[in-house]
């Protein structure tokens, strides 16, 4: 359980891109298209939702949850940093080499898995300061 | 200060300050230097040769001399790796940039195209990775009062 929690997690929007991107073959008109019928606000203002947008929208969801794992400092998320590592210098080669990965859904994909990164040491290195390192009850 | 800076900068700007001026005085002067590779730059230019022990004589290239200075800076990463300050946190971030850098420049630069790019590439993505696990790892150790 836990050494499946240390997976970067953001490789399931890349990877649930890729599937549609090889089976419907024009990615970006699969973006733009609507999802769902347009939402009349109460406002009286139209809300479109696209298939982009539910795909950043989920992003950010995960990566809320990888910010979150980033506060542990156990061995395990020294992996955990390393893998996301990968993930995004695979996200950043697909973007330049992939013709399926250049738009800019998945463009914003990769700064996300770029801030997961960043921000993921950043934390662990913040939080491990204050930890005095009692070894974990096993 | 100036410690704080990613020091594989230096070795990816000795790489492409070679790269894009060699050709220019490196070359005979009937070649034209747009012809001069840049693979042939770093593995043809014999910095000196030393006739070993073996009698076997060992050449050091441009390209060898290019890697040196890439390992050496490594080292230095590792060693600044260890410290646990704020600052730190600013110089990885650095850290991945430089790597961004590297890895754009490879895949899209026809000057950077060559196996000594690949590598200075694959070092600086070590610093990344080896810069915020030993820093983690020391971190942890680190008792730190009013840090």
């Amino acid at each position: 359980m836990q050494l499946a929690l240390s997976l970067p997690l953001l490789i399931i929007p890349v990877l649930f891109y890729f599937i549609i991107a090889f089976y419907s073959g024009d990615m970006q008109s699969v973006l733009d298209s609507a999802l769902i019928a347009d939402v009349i606000l109460r406002s009286g203002g139209i809300w479109k939702l696209t298939v982009g947008d539910v795909f950043i929208l989920l992003t950010l969801l995960i990566l809320f949850v990888e910010v979150l794992k980033a506060t542990r400092v156990s061995t395990v998320s020294l992996i955990d940093h390393g893998l996301s590592t990968l993930l995004f210098v695979g996200c950043l080669i697909s973007f330049i080499v992939v013709k399926e990965a250049s738009t800019s859904t998945f463009f914003l994909i990769t700064v996300m898995t770029l801030f997961d990164v960043i921000a993921g040491f950043s934390i662990s290195l913040r939080a491990a300061r204050r930890d005095i390192g009692f070894p974990a009850p096993t | 200060m100036i410690l704080n800076l990613p020091w594989i900068i230096v070795a990816f700007l000795f790489y492409n300050g070679v790269a894009l001026f060699a050709g220019y005085w490196g070359s005979a002067p009937d070649v034209s230097p747009a012809d001069v590779s840049p693979a042939d730059i770093f593995q043809k230019t014999e910095l000196f040769s030393i006739v070993m022990l073996s009698e076997i004589a060992w050449v050091f290239t441009l390209g060898d001399c290019v890697l040196l200075v890439a390992l050496l800076a490594l080292f230095v990463e590792i060693l600044k790796a260890t410290q646990t300050r704020s600052l730190a946190i600013l110089d990885h971030g650095l850290s991945v940039v430089v790597f961004i850098i590297c890895l754009i420049e490879f895949l899209l630069v026809d000057i950077a195209g060559t196996s000594l790019f690949f590598f200075i590439t694959v070092i600086a993505l070590i610093d990344v990775i080896a810069g915020f696990s030993v820093g983690i790892r020391a971190a942890k150790r680190d008792f730190n009062v009013g840090g």
